[in-house]
């Protein structure tokens, strides 16, 4: 539980927030490279930590990330011309490199100088991982890219999406950080026959003990979690998982298997972006994409088409028969959404009631808060600096009854990134 | 007029405000019985500014929890319901109809988390095909309102009508105690006329000002609405409506064996339900007549589809976003209003162009008004009294004073019409209903003064 005033701190992340300006010391996804494919192809509106930007690829293909409205009477630059390595307002011609420089002035006389005192806010960007990033942070703190794996892997090796969810962009991270509902939102009703069968550890084990263990520790990058659930009678299955500054989950995955990621990126303080990647450290990455497959959206938009506006197409005759929830597990991870979204655009955590399971959740929100607070006092958040904090992946493993995960070195080896 | 202060005061339902307390000491209708089946789908309620979700378990009995889940704040609208309980998706914690957690599956086996968790659970009453709702903070319920509609044989009461409405509460019960707009909205053009068959005309009157005589009592308010009878006659003609805290309503009787009792129940501040529950004292409702209850916005559209939002359930398809269906060729040939005599659409039409809470600073109140006043005035003061020391309205816990009827009735010249009234206004005291028919309310244009008057 966390009191009201807790809540609004961990939540709200406009300009000038203490949350706001913790997540505005990392690098931020903004958008997805494809969606600016073209230089001087079409501008787009991106609004991240409730700021309104337009994000534009050059003559050079260069990409440029600037507040979206026009500094001279606020136009939006989203109707501009992008042309000639620049973003030009369609109102009155005033032209913006990436930079935010006004290079060009048309409306203004030739022997004006108006045009070197004027700047629109651009934040710096770069391209890796499939991604659009930009640094929301004073300018003289940027920090290197952090050291995430899928961002060094050839593209032949990952995947990237995105969905819209509509909640605050805290419950989003707390449902993956939170392993066991799995193996019951996600559950089909036949999951304990299907067991014995199963041919991954995920699908053998997860259901006969729902209730599982919860081992947090801190780790210089976010939290590292284990979740312990009996297997066999002298072994147990983990679940190791990962939060990582401040907006970035892995969830468990098959031992050596390929990963998956969420960067649950606030676009302001009642929705979210949930970007998913998905990577195979070890070779190009093959099987279907079954996760938020690009056809289950509204189109035009990245909103699943199971959504709040029709109870996210529940069945109550699947629910009744096939499987936990009713819900499709696909159309934008409905079943997650759900769950997420109905609580509430904010949940008020006042009135929640956390168990054993809830562990990662309580020290999650325990490090955002005190990472916000120490920077209100002026220690700057440290894995922002350090980037091979973001070295390492989610994992897991069968293992004898009395071992810790952490203590065998296969495992260590396979949540390490070397 | 109110003052600003004052129209907060009485207005707002949520938690913790005055009024929302005072409503909490009630039982609410909220929902007809049919809506929720044995393990079917759950529904989504809201009801004085609360999300709560609806299901009937495998028992038959019916459930009304917080909606979102104690646990992490889910919606249970997705839950499971099955094996007498409704279980979240998310973690599987299971709850029964009192919120009990029955189950836990995802705390250890040996963890007793789940004996002190509770959901917030109201108790719900199943009568006469409505279900009521107790949301107050009593370990005991009151006891259940003993209206003749809930106390009558199931067969002889009709199915609910049920009419969201886009606007505060009180906006809505105000219309129930404002005799002089019947024959102004509800009005037709020409005394006798003649019209489609199947179309309601409206009412007619000889005399549009009438007088008004309050009287408060134990369990609300009466008032008799009195008019001249016929241009040149010297009989009056009273319309006796009953207000029994904290919203309901009798208007004047229309008919000789029918009873009802309205409810303006709050889903929110500025959102409500109008739930027409009426009953016949002279045997069960026909097949017939059921069907017509069913489908009573048959002529105008129906209801809308229901989306996911409890308010677009009986949300009628003639409403604001098309001027309630008005027809200006239907205005200026058959009716004063040109909207649909079907339901309350065309009262609705009136409260909900207030706006969702209307500033009763800007009104002018005349003497047609006062039994809105007294109203207003005693629904204030029981939520102060409420506030100040707790106490309640006597009927809060009197099921007698429950057992009352509304009248219309004609008179000489004179006399007194709560003499002439006072056993016709009580359920129980073996008489006739007092009912002079009123042209289309129910059955469509019979001219008023056509109808039985044993009283006149």
């Amino acid at each position: 539980m966390l009191t009201r005033e807790e809540n609004e701190f961990l939540c709200r992340t406009d300009k000038g927030t203490p949350m706001g300006e913790f997540c505005r010391r990392f690098w931020t996804p903004v958008l997805l490279s494809e969606e600016i494919p073209d230089p001087d192809g079409p501008p787009v509106q991106s609004k991240i930590y409730g700021e309104e930007l337009v994000v534009f690829r050059t003559t050079s293909g260069k990409v440029g990330v600037m507040r979206e409205f026009c500094p001279h009477r606020r136009a939006s630059l989203f109707y501009g011309r992008n042309e000639e390595e620049g973003l030009r307002c369609a109102y009155h011609g005033w032209k913006f490199d990436i930079e935010g420089n006004c290079i060009d002035m048309m409306s203004e006389p030739a022997d004006s100088n108006f045009a070197s005192k004027v700047k629109n806010t651009a934040y710096p960007a770069v391209e890796a991982g499939g991604f659009v990033w930009a640094y929301m942070g004073p300018p003289e703190l940027k920090p290197p890219m952090p050291d995430l794996e899928y961002l060094q892997v050839p593209a032949t090796q990952r995947q990237t999406s995105k969905v819209l969810y509509e909640s605050n962009f805290v419950q989003v991270i707390e449902g993956e950080i939170d392993t066991v509902h799995a193996s019951i939102l996600h559950s089909r009703l036949d999951a304990q026959e299907k067991a014995a069968t199963a041919r991954t550890l995920a699908g053998r084990y997860s259901y006969r003990d729902r209730a599982a263990r919860f081992h947090v520790e801190d780790t210089p990058g976010g939290i590292l979690i284990g979740a312990k659930r009996n297997a066999e009678e002298d072994s147990s299955y983990w679940r190791i998982s990962r939060w990582l500054f401040p907006w970035v989950t892995m969830i468990p995955r098959e031992p050596h298997g390929p990963c998956r990621s969420g960067l649950i990126v606030p676009i302001d303080d009642e929705t979210c972006w949930f970007y998913l990647c998905r990577w195979n450290p070890y070779g190009p990455l093959d099987g279907s994409w079954n996760e938020a497959p690009r056809t289950g959206m509204v189109p035009g938009t990245w909103l699943g088409k199971a959504n709040s506006t029709n109870h996210y197409l529940i069945d109550r005759m699947v629910q009744k028969y096939e499987t936990f929830s009713g819900i499709p597990n696909s159309m934008g991870r409905a079943q997650d959404a759900a769950m997420t979204d109905s609580m509430g655009r904010i949940v008020d955590r006042t009135e929640e009631h956390l168990g054993t399971t809830d562990t990662a959740i309580i020290r999650m929100r325990r490090r955002l808060i005190i990472g916000a607070r120490e920077l209100q006092e002026g220690i700057e958040p440290y894995a922002a600096s350090h980037p091979e904090v973001f070295k390492v992946r989610s994992g897991g493993a069968l293992l004898p009854r009395e071992v810790y995960f952490k203590d065998d070195a296969e495992v260590w080896d396979d949540i390490t990134v070397k | 007029m109110l003052t600003k202060e004052d129209n907060e005061l009485l207005t707002r339902v949520g938690a913790g405000t005055p009024m929302g307390e005072l409503l909490r000491q009630f039982w609410h209708p909220f929902m007809p019985s049919r809506d929720v089946e044995v393990d079917g789908p759950m529904k989504r309620v809201r009801l004085l500014g609360e999300d709560l979700v609806a299901f009937r378990d495998s028992n038959g009995d019916v459930g009304l929890l917080a909606e979102n889940c104690p646990h992490r704040g889910a919606s249970l609208f997705f839950g499971r319901n099955e094996h007498s309980g409704l279980a979240c998706n998310y973690h599987g914690w299971k709850f029964d109809v009192t919120g009990a957690c029955l189950e836990m599956p995802n705390e250890p086996a040996e963890s007793n988390f789940k004996d002190k968790v509770k959901a917030i659970a109201y108790p719900v009453r199943d009568v006469n095909g409505m279900l009521w709702a107790y949301m107050g903070p009593r370990e005991t319920p009151p006891v259940f309102p003993a209206f003749e509609i809930n106390t009558l044989p199931a067969e002889n009461v009709f199915p609910p009508h049920i009419m969201v409405e886009e606007c505060n509460w009180v906006q809505g019960l105000e219309g129930d105690l404002d005799s002089s707009h019947v024959f102004f909205i509800h009005g037709r053009l020409r005394e006798e006329q003649d019209g489609p068959a199947g179309l309601m005309m409206g009412a007619w009157a000889h005399d549009l000002a009438p007088t008004l005589e309050v009287v408060p009592q134990p369990y609300g308010v009466v008032y008799s609405a009195k008019r001249k009878w016929m241009k040149d006659s010297d009989k009056t003609y009273h319309r006796i409506t009953q207000y029994i805290y904290p919203y309901f309503s009798m208007i004047a009787a229309g008919t000789a064996n029918g009873v009802s009792a309205r409810a303006w129940v709050p889903i929110d501040d500025e959102y409500h339900m109008l739930i027409s529950m009426r009953g016949k004292l002279d045997g069960p409702v026909t097949e017939e007549e059921r069907a017509r209850a069913l489908d009573p916005f048959v002529l105008s559209g129906g209801y809308v589809e229901e989306t996911p939002d409890p308010r677009t359930r009986y949300h009628t398809a003639a409403n604001k976003t098309n001027d309630f269906l008005l027809d200006y060729d239907v205005q200026k040939t058959l009716n004063k209003s040109g909207i649909p005599f079907a339901g309350n659409l065309q009262d609705r039409a009136m409260t909900e162009t207030m706006g969702p809470i209307y500033d009763r600073r800007k009104e002018h109140l005349g003497t047609s008004d006062r039994m809105i006043i007294m109203v207003r005035k005693q629904l204030m003061a029981a939520a102060r009294q409420y506030m100040e020391d707790g106490a309640v309205p006597a009927v809060v816990d009197d099921e007698r004073m429950y057992r009352v009827r509304s009248a219309s009735i004609i008179l000489p010249p004179g006399e007194d019409w709560k003499a002439h009234t006072e056993k016709a206004r009580d359920s129980d005291a073996g008489v006739p209903i007092a009912a002079v028919p009123l042209g289309g309310s129910d059955e469509y244009a019979p001219a008023i003064g056509k109808g039985v008057n044993p009283y006149a």
